[in-house]
């Protein structure tokens, strides 16, 4: 398999959030992440990418262990994050925030450029605005392009389609299947449940930084506990 | 009146190059230099020891440019490293008063080997003509070096990939990171081109004045004193201010005397602090 | 009666140095100022070891009082009585507002040092700017302008002595009230304690202000005490840097940290003595060993050493470590 997490334990000084969280990704896979707030879905992610050290546990991609790594060096690896708050350079235009996500992979860059501009022609739009002046959705685009940039082969995105509006979100998620389909492994974490279902392969449900349920996300759809929980009133 | 002005420009140029420099280690590395003077004092004094053993003065400039940032890459690699292991507030504490340890080191090494020092070049055409205003020629060339190099660093940041991932740093570090791009090989890099850079005005020093030994702390000083009006994260606003306070400076200094004029360029640091930390001039927070 | 033990047995040893001294001239000029720096480096702690206050400036408050001190003593006339009051007032509203200043607007550690920094050079420039009041660089003569027992050797080791108690009783009495604890909680974590309902303002500018009443009240004894009063008797090179090593090797947040470090500063500056010049660069290794080793300082170092003394040890007992947790 790709991405393998194996008995992972996590926090953030001397909070634990993470126990003994095992996960992992085929290629070509998408995985989703559900659970409420503070489960520790965002922490999850980025012990995975190594903007967090984890307390005990492994994470491997292909054949390497990820756990000492930096993120900058998970990123050169392939494993791109965009996480919740974008991390964007707002000063910067949005040419150079795509070209800076081609850092790892300066040759490819053109080419990606391309592709991208394809897959979001807002983007080209406006590829001399500043990223700080665009709104929020194309930022979301912006952050994802950028990801993109490098030519990952692990995409994971923080909760995607939060501030998007609807058709936006649509939008995004299309997009995503389409990359699926270009055989990029993508793990989502996500508040929307229902989209977050339909979109994935796989779900890993994680209550108070465990994970409770795991299964094929068409299965966990029609589960009667994931319903009430969390498909009540959406 | 325009030599005044003039003078002021010429000034301000020069502390412009070091302010600059700070604002990019203060930006990339999280540290505030206060040893920053002190590269523009080791650039001179390389360069004045490469003068006496016969080395013809550009080359013996370069020279000394080069080992100013020389000195940088130490100081980056050696003496911050304990800083480097932590982040935000507590890396500033530690870098400054690292640094500010390092200034006295360097401080009383060099008034005790070179006690006398004073470097000065002397130029074979004193004066020149440019549009009916006659100037030294000295101020004049080390205006233009450091408006070229200003350029150099301008170009370098905004037109390549490498001075736009230090753009990046700069503005956002987890980014950057995100991007693959590893911030402590680029802060070492940044570390040596800003020593380089005061190395330059430390030479440029001795062109149209003379640079002593004991100026490190004075040069690192005004330097900061530029960068905090300028904007500790804001490049074109430290060239900016750089400018003007030379400018304020030059005027303050002849209508109303050195320690005056002094106190005005502090009360304008204080201000821009009290007031708009992120820069009197910074165009963006 | 138990808590005032070792401020007791410090005062009563130190009351004895100058019989030690053998009435050398020398040794109690060194023993005195050992006893300003002292006081200084108590107050130093209270503003940047309990309250995280960067103040760069520590020459420049302390030279304002002394300089008040002297030039209204000079200009009018008055007697020192009242002119070293009304310099540590100065002192201690400069502090103050300085202080206030820095919390309304939020400012960080780094830029309260900028700020100060600036004051101090502010101050420099001053005084050598107002030479009719100042005598600029020369400076002004402190002899014979009222305070006739500083003119006196032996009686002035007393009365900084007593300062210095003073400064002992002060910081004792506010750390073991309600700011103490307001000042524990502050130095651990600023956020949390302002959450928790504490008034962060009040307890640092009250720090501050304390402080630097201290300071202006030794800085103004020293200016009459030294026979002359110029720039460089309060230099930044001269009083914050050696206060800054000084607390270093003692420990920050400690009762007798300042006064450990203070010894053991004067002592390393008598070793350093026949370098001349080179003393600045010994500084410059001393900031960066201290701060990169023992951020803690020497006494919480000694206080495994008196383990076997367990009620010493409770005395000498450092907080929690400044600085959190390296990332990676």
């Amino acid at each position: 398999m790709l991405v393998r997490v194996e008995a992972l334990y996590a926090g953030y000084g001397a909070t634990p959030v993470l126990r003994d969280v095992s996960l992992e990704a085929q290629p070509g896979e998408a995985i989703a992440v559900i659970g409420p707030n503070g489960a520790g879905k965002t922490t999850l992610l980025k012990a995975i990418v190594g903007m967090l050290r984890p307390t005990s546990g492994t994470v491997r991609y292909e054949d390497r262990y990820l756990t000492a790594l930096r993120a900058y060096q998970v990123a050169r690896l392939g494993l791109v994050y965009v996480p919740a708050e974008r991390e964007l350079f707002p000063t910067m235009t949005v040419l150079e925030n795509l070209e800076l996500g081609a850092y790892r992979n300066v040759r490819a860059a053109a080419l990606q450029l391309g592709y991208i501009f394809g897959l979001f022609p807002r983007l080209k739009e406006r590829s001399r605005q500043l990223a700080g002046t665009l709104s929020g959705g194309e930022q979301q685009m912006l952050a994802i392009g950028r990801a993109l940039m490098g030519g990952p082969k692990v995409l994971l995105l923080d909760e995607p389609s939060t501030g998007l509006a609807p058709k936006a979100v649509a939008e995004l998620y299309r997009n995503l299947s389409q990359l699926k389909s270009a055989g990029l492994t993508i793990i989502v974490t996500e508040q929307q449940v229902r989209l977050a279902l339909s979109l994935t392969d796989r779900a890993y449900v994680l209550e108070q930084g465990s994970v409770r349920l795991s299964g094929r996300s068409s299965d966990l759809l029609g589960d009667p506990s994931i319903k009430k929980a969390y498909l009540g009133v959406a | 009146m325009t030599a005044i002005l003039f003078d002021g420009i010429v000034q301000g140029l020069q502390l412009s190059l070091l302010a600059v420099g700070i604002t990019l280690i203060y930006g990339l590395g999280g540290v505030l230099n206060l040893a920053h003077g002190q590269f523009a004092v080791v650039g001179g004094v390389a360069a004045a020891l490469l003068l006496q053993l016969g080395i013809n003065p550009v080359l013996a400039s370069l020279g000394g440019i080069a080992s100013a940032g020389a000195l940088g890459f130490a100081v980056d690699r050696t003496l911050l490293l304990p800083a480097y292991r932590y982040r935000g507030e507590e890396r500033l504490l530690l870098g400054l008063i690292l640094t500010l340890g390092f200034s006295f080191v360097i401080d009383g090494l060099l008034n005790w080997k070179f006690p006398e020092f004073s470097l000065t070049f002397q130029l074979r055409v004193p004066l020149v003509e440019l549009g009916g205003i006659s100037m030294r020629t000295a101020s004049l060339a080390a205006s233009l070096i450091a408006l070229a190099v200003f350029a150099a660093l301008f170009a370098f940041l905004k037109l390549t990939l490498l001075g736009k991932s230090i753009r990046s740093i700069i503005e956002n570090e987890v980014g950057a990171e995100l991007c693959g791009i590893d911030p402590s090989r680029t802060r070492t890099l940044i570390v040596c081109l800003a020593a380089m850079m005061a190395g330059v005005a430390g030479v440029t020093q001795g062109l149209f004045s003379s640079l002593g030994a004991e100026m490190g702390p004075e040069f690192t000083i005004l330097g900061l004193l530029v960068a905090v009006v300028g904007g500790v994260r804001s490049i074109n606003g430290t060239l900016a201010a750089g400018i003007l306070l030379g400018i304020v400076n030059a005027f303050a200094s002849h209508y109303v005397g050195a320690y005056v004029a002094y106190i005005i360029l502090l009360s304008f640091a204080m201000a821009t602090i009290l007031v708009r930390p992120a820069g009197l001039l910074a165009r963006f927070t | 009666m138990k808590k005032y033990a070792d401020i007791g047995a410090l005062t009563l040893v130190l009351a004895l140095v100058p019989a030690a001294a053998g009435g050398s001239p020398y040794y109690l000029r060194l023993a005195t100022l050992a006893l300003v720096y002292m006081a200084w480096t108590v107050a130093f702690n209270l503003i940047f070891g309990h309250t995280k206050q960067l103040f760069l400036c520590l020459n420049a408050l302390a030279g304002t009082a002394g300089y008040v001190a002297v030039v209204m003593a000079k200009q009018l006339d008055w007697s020192p009585w009242l002119t070293v009051p009304i310099g540590v007032a100065a002192a201690a509203g400069l502090g103050a507002l300085f202080s206030y200043v820095s919390v309304l607007r939020g400012l960080g550690v780094i830029f309260v040092g900028i700020v100060t920094l600036a004051f101090s050079l502010i101050f420099h420039n001053l005084v050598l700017g107002l030479r009719q009041l100042t005598n600029g660089e020369t400076g002004l003569v402190t002899r014979g302008l009222g305070f006739p027992l500083l003119e006196q050797p032996l009686p002035s080791y007393y009365i900084f002595l007593a300062a210095l108690l003073a400064a002992l009783l002060v910081y004792h009495w506010l750390m073991s009230s309600k700011s103490g604890m307001a000042f524990r909680a502050l130095s651990d974590d600023e956020l949390t304690a302002e959450l928790s309902g504490i008034d962060v303002t009040r307890y640092k500018v009250l720090a501050a202000a304390v402080a630097s009443a201290i300071l202006g009240l030794t800085g103004a004894l020293f200016a009459f005490y030294n026979g002359i009063v110029s720039p460089s008797v309060f230099s930044f090179v001269g009083i914050d840097i050696p206060v800054l090593i000084a607390l270093l090797l003692g420990g920050m947040r400690t009762r007798l940290g300042p006064i450990v470090g203070a010894v053991a500063f004067a002592l390393i500056e008598e070793l350093v003595r026949p370098w001349g010049q080179l003393n600045v660069l010994v500084y410059g290794v001393l900031l960066i060993v201290l701060f990169t080793t023992f951020r803690e300082g020497m006494v919480p170092v000694l206080k495994q050493a008196f383990q076997a003394f367990p009620a010493l040890a409770r005395r000498l007992r450092p907080p929690p470590a400044f600085g959190s947790k390296p990332d990676n």
